[in-house]
């Protein structure tokens, strides 16, 4: 089966600043792809690269198959974006929010739109912009899953919710890939979020991928270990994926 | 686009609205109190400040990152320049005809005409045109943080030029009535506005569209 989406050699700089150096990974049909990465690192680059938002230097993505989504605008059906802002017009209300997608997407679906908001407890009177942080991520999910889209490209979109509404969040996900030919890339810093529903792990730094595996493999054949920079020299250096340097000095 | 274009009512609906009532008031006052030279300013006030909301709809989507998210949406970066120019387009003919609709009111309650109504809103309206025209393609190069002045500097380029135009407008209208055009003479100058502020806008369209394809958000 043709992956949903698929980054090959991706480099985007800034000036002289390189922030994306050498970025491939892919989203199978039915996984959830953990993008995993510090402030910094390129994930929001490579979100913003992967939707056309901002041009890339070289290398290639294809969503769906489709290289290019400016020529062929009707592949965005297919594809829900949260970003890790509210990015929607916030002196809208959810009704005239509906309204409006309605008219935008041709698969909009009404009724799985209010399901969610009601699910969300989320006020459908009320201009957005009264919203808390939690409230609006909620109401980006819910338009991002309201659109019968096969990827899902979440970019830090469980930040700033309360436990139980991300406990909510993660069941709809799970819930999205169910059936096998749906995707999720999920980038998070909030490690537990990744790890209790993703099924593919990318680990960036500074621009670059430093694994990309299965989660069940990575938990099965790898490990964190504590030790001197003596001890790492020793090492081979292709057995070590990411290294932290901790000041010990002022610990007794 | 349909979407795009309301979501752009829905953004300035409520001051599009309060802009109009602004409009005609100030209109009555100036009426009422002004001598008769000063009912140009009308014209061109009404449109004036039922078009300003509709350049405001790009500093409102840039503010909350709209601007990047209907990127996502099933629309090409052609929609969006075209929901920007049809919309504002949409605001500059209502503000035409609530112009008319003004002056005819006016002639009506005081029983005497405005002399001259059609080229008077044809002025107002190659302004605001103008205005349009300006300030698009740089609001996508300068982004909307610098929104206000663009907006400023393009309603005053539109006066200024709408001035300079006057040598050309009337260079034309000569031409026009030694020909045997089936057109009214009294219509020459404000189809003559209209034309040349519909060239512009058109043009800059094109303009505005090449820069918005590489714009990077």
């Amino acid at each position: 089966m043709t992956n949903l989406l698929e980054v090959r050699n991706m480099a985007k700089s800034f000036g002289q600043n390189e922030v994306l150096k050498d970025v491939s990974f892919h989203v199978p049909p039915g996984s959830i792809v953990g993008f995993i990465g510090d402030n910094g690192a390129g994930k929001s680059t490579t979100f913003k690269a992967v939707l056309g938002l901002i041009s890339r230097d070289s290398g290639t993505v294809e969503i769906f198959g489709e290289d290019n989504l400016n020529k062929n605008a009707t592949i965005k059906e297919d594809i829900g974006v949260v970003f890790d802002a509210i990015n929607l017009p916030v002196s809208l209300t959810i009704k005239q929010l509906n309204k409006v997608f309605k008219s935008l997407f041709n698969s909009w679906d009404e009724a799985d739109f209010y399901r969610l908001i009601r699910s969300f407890s989320l006020p459908e009177d009320k201009k957005i912009h009264t919203f808390s942080r939690g409230m609006s991520m909620k109401l980006s999910l819910a338009v991002a899953l309201s659109h019968r889209a096969k990827l899902l490209l979440l970019d830090e979109a469980t930040g700033g919710l309360d436990p139980s509404s991300r406990e909510q969040i993660l069941d709809e996900l799970k819930a999205f890939v169910s059936n096998g030919n749906s995707g999720i890339l999920l980038s998070s810093h909030i490690i537990s979020d990744v790890e209790k529903i993703a099924s593919h792990l990318v680990v960036i730094k500074n621009g670059e991928v430093l694994l990309n595996e299965e989660k069940e493999k990575v938990f099965r054949e790898y490990a964190i270990a504590v030790m001197n920079e003596e001890q790492l020299n020793l090492l081979p250096e292709d057995v070590v994926v990411a290294k932290r340097t901790y000041d010990t000095s002022s610990i007794r | 686009m349909r979407g795009l274009l309301l979501t752009n009512y829905y953004l300035i609906h409520r001051s599009f609205l309060t802009y109009t009532a602004l409009a005609i008031v100030i209109s009555a006052v100036i009426f009422y109190f002004a001598d008769p030279s000063f009912y140009r300013i009308i014209a061109m006030l009404i449109i004036l400040l039922m078009a300003m909301p509709a350049l405001e709809v790009i500093k409102l989507e840039s503010k909350t990152g709209y601007d990047k998210y209907v990127l996502t949406l099933p629309i090409s970066r052609k929609n969006v320049v075209q929901s920007h120019y049809v919309f504002y387009f949409l605001i500059v003919v209502s503000g035409t005809i609530l112009s008319y609709g003004v002056f005819s009111m006016y002639s009506l309650i005081s029983k005497s005409a405005v002399e001259d109504i059609v080229n008077i809103v044809s002025f107002g309206t190659f302004i605001v045109l103008f205005a349009g025209a300006l300030a698009y393609p740089l609001l996508y190069v300068f982004g909307a943080e610098k929104s206000d002045g663009i907006v400023l500097g393009g309603g005053m380029s539109g006066l200024f030029v709408a001035i300079a135009l006057q040598g050309v407008v009337g260079y034309i209208v000569e031409i026009l009535a030694a020909s045997s055009l089936p057109v009214a003479s009294s219509l020459h100058v404000p189809i003559l506005y209209t034309l040349f502020g519909m060239v512009m806008y058109i043009a800059s369209y094109f303009i505005g569209l090449s820069i918005y394809q590489k714009r990077e958000f």
